[in-house]
């Protein structure tokens, strides 16, 4: 009944008489809801809504939820009133659209379900579930009309690309709901199907370069870049998590809908001091503490062109 | 009849393409399109290739494939519109507005939805036909055997990348650049950060470098080269074969895409196709690469092999030397254009539209003043020549050199 609640809600956003959708709404006194995603074995945070990878298709996170370790937390979820959604951000290859199907009616008491690649959209309506659909393809979604034409195509929420700064963001929420933004922690900033650690640790020798995870650097540059290799490929993230304090009251006087926290390769003790200062300023507060990360994607503009930058 | 499709950076690169055998080429607008660094068409000269293209029954794409920030879209109507209005056959569009509002529009030409969407699945690729989109452009990601089942489960065409450069990461899903050039990938702003050089390092944050100093990590591919896979696209039902390289000359253009003509005639006419007919067509490639090129995915997943870690991968290929302006004249003179250092008592070979690749030795050179040059050194320079052997006007002259890895 939650996620029933959720996607009518979700559905029921005004459209103007030009048919482009207004967040009139959206600037209610609703608060938006708080995601975290959970790493198998990390304590269950104390609020917020929760998002967990599930294999097989959970590319990019360390470790996945089996269907069954969904479902023990899923009735544990429905007793204590909190949202439940399965993170399947992986590319679908042909072979696995079967196994897709599949695990979808295994999930079909998920209040939502994340996706990249649209065959999850299809294999969702097939098996007739009803829940959100978020469409969190991590990059793609820079614009209002973008975020528009995903919905008329099927999504109920679509998150927003991690790069854009805060500018464009409440551009974008001034023009159209249904919005989610990741607010703290590492995002993926290239996923390959390749196994590239493992093809360079055969090229020079190493028996310990392969699958797992690791650090890169750029030979000029200071930052390191976690990269995790998988059996289905390899995903470079962000050199550092970001983080919005600072950013989030003008998030929430925007009117964003839900705004995520992703805790891959945080301390279960960092993502619940984050949790915690998050809420506070949601529930009117002050968060009472710096948290580690950068907000730097918020203030910076990307630019199209090497002139532009000269 | 399947379509070979052709990049272009301007109109003689696009006029090239066709001549060597392009069905279609694909092109960028001054507005809405990646590779910022190719040199762009404008609308009249957009016009002016569909004209083109059109009198010789080929067709010309438009890429519109930028993820739009907010502030990029002003426009977008206006331009839409005149591309329509220029008779341009199908937009390639990674947006999804931009392929909804075309339709919207009213315009004519066909919406292909971009190899930025990476789509690697049947199931990805109907979603874009219940759309309405005409075509799919398939990730670089798939096999040849997950090609052949995506095409007999799809409810539109499908397009397949068979040559050219390789992005490492899925396309769309990289914004690398983004982190560490504040340069946008996806507005066609990419600075190739994928191939530089990087340590690695354990994750828990110590100093311990486990790369090799001389050979740090990169994610450097080679390029893909898909001509043993032609036969098999072709039965899969493949409605094109895409060769990627907007940013490469006109002689490259030349040369990769009158080899996959061969290759393609052979195929569609019965013709056998034998392995000294594949090694021909590859040693043709040879000539045009300066790059290690490999299957990419089409053969499985690639491994070390297809990787590059090398301080220069580079090759050697200023082999083009001449380009043919005339057809021979009643004394026997043909007019060349000189592009890069030739000496005219060096074996050469041609090759043109009609004309499969021949030696042929210069009789005779005489320059605008009526001088017999030794050596020809200034590019764009055009003079008389004359050769025992085959002539057309677009034809291509090229030294015999052996490729060097430098």
């Amino acid at each position: 009944m939650v996620r029933e609640e959720n996607r009518l809600m979700e559905k029921s956003r005004s459209m103007d008489s030009q048919g482009v959708p207004s967040n009139a709404f959206g600037k209610s006194e609703r608060k938006p809801e708080l995601i975290v995603t959970l790493n198998p074995g990390d304590p269950i945070p104390v609020h917020g809504s929760l998002a967990v990878p599930v294999e097989p298709f959970a590319a990019g996170f360390p470790q996945a939820f089996t269907v069954e370790d969904w479902r023990k937390l899923r009735l544990r979820t429905i007793e204590e009133g909190r949202k439940l959604y399965a993170l399947l951000p992986g590319f679908v290859m042909e072979e696995d659209l079967d196994a897709l199907e599949q695990l979808l009616l295994s999930l079909h008491d998920a209040d939502g379900l994340y996706y990249g690649d649209e065959a999850v959209l299809m294999a969702a309506r097939k098996t007739g579930y009803d829940g959100l659909m978020i469409f969190q393809p991590d990059t793609l979604i820079c614009s209002s009309t973008d975020v528009q034409a995903v919905k008329s195509m099927g999504a109920d929420v679509v998150s927003l690309a991690h790069e854009l700064s805060l500018e464009e963001v409440l551009a974008i929420a001034g023009r159209t709901d249904g919005l989610e933004v990741q607010i703290h922690g590492y995002y993926p900033v290239l996923s390959s199907r390749r196994k590239l650690l493992t093809a360079y640790g055969r090229t020079i020798g190493s028996s310990v370069i392969g699958e797992g995870q690791f650090s890169l650097q750029e030979t000029t540059r200071p930052n390191r870049i976690p990269v995790l290799e998988q059996e289905s490929g390899t995903v470079l993230f962000s050199p550092e998590p970001v983080q919005s304090l600072g950013q989030l009251p003008a998030l929430l006087d925007a009117g964003i809908d839900r705004l995520r926290i992703d805790t891959r390769f945080l301390e279960p003790s960092d993502r619940n001091a984050a949790l915690t200062a998050y809420q506070a300023v949601i529930d009117g507060g002050v968060a009472g503490m710096q948290l580690p990360g950068s907000d730097r994607t918020w203030r910076q503009q990307s630019v199209k062109t090497k002139e532009e930058t000269q | 009849m399947i379509e070979l499709l052709a990049p272009a950076g301007n109109l003689e690169k696009a006029k090239t393409a066709i001549d060597y055998g392009a069905d279609a080429v694909y092109i960028g607008g001054q507005a809405f399109s990646l590779r910022s660094r190719a040199s762009n068409f404008t609308l009249e000269d957009i016009r002016e290739l569909v004209r083109y293209a059109h009198s010789r029954n080929a067709k010309v794409h438009v890429t519109v494939n930028m993820i739009p920030h907010e502030k990029d879209l002003a426009g977008l109507d206006e331009w839409l519109r005149n591309l329509d209005d220029a008779g341009v056959d199908a937009i390639i569009a990674a947006s999804p507005w931009i392929l909804l509002r075309a339709k919207e529009l009213g315009c004519r030409f066909e919406r292909h939805v971009s190899t930025q969407h990476s789509s690697v699945n049947s199931s990805t690729v109907n979603f874009w036909a219940r759309q309405g989109m005409d075509r799919v452009v398939l990730g670089r990601e798939c096999t040849m055997e997950e090609i052949r089942q995506i095409c007999q489960r799809a409810q539109t065409e499908t397009e397949a990348f068979i040559h050219g450069g390789m992005c490492v990461s899925y396309s769309g899903r990289c914004v690398l650049s983004n982190h560490l050039t504040n340069r946008d990938a996806n507005r066609g702003g990419c600075a190739q950060s994928c191939r530089w050089k990087y340590h690695v390092f354990p994750f828990d944050g110590s100093d311990v470098q486990l790369s090799d100093p001389n050979k740090p990590f990169s994610m450097s591919s080679k390029d893909l080269r898909g001509i043993r896979q032609i036969p098999a696209m072709i039965e899969a039902g493949v409605a094109s074969l895409k060769i990627e390289g907007r940013m490469k000359s006109a002689y490259y253009l030349a040369t990769v895409v009158s080899t996959y003509r061969r290759l393609i005639d052979a195929v569609e006419s019965g013709q056998e196709l034998t392995e000294s007919f594949f090694h021909q067509l590859e040693k043709e490639l040879d000539k045009a690469e300066n790059r290690p090129t490999g299957p990419g995915f089409l053969e499985g997943l690639p491994g070390a092999e297809m990787q590059l870690y090398r301080e220069h991968a580079e090759l050697v290929t200023q082999e083009f030397t001449a380009l043919v302006l005339s057809e021979r004249d009643e004394n026997g003179w043909i007019q060349i254009q000189i592009r890069n250092r030739l000496d005219p008592a060096q074996e050469l070979e041609i090759f043109g539209p009609d004309i499969l690749p021949q030696i042929i030795r210069l009789e005779e050179v005489m320059d605008e003043d009526g001088q017999k040059p030794l050596i020809l050194n200034r590019p764009m320079q055009v003079v008389n020549a004359r050769w025992d052997g085959p002539v057309q006007t677009g034809a291509m002259i090229r030294k015999t050199m052996k490729k060097q890895a430098v």
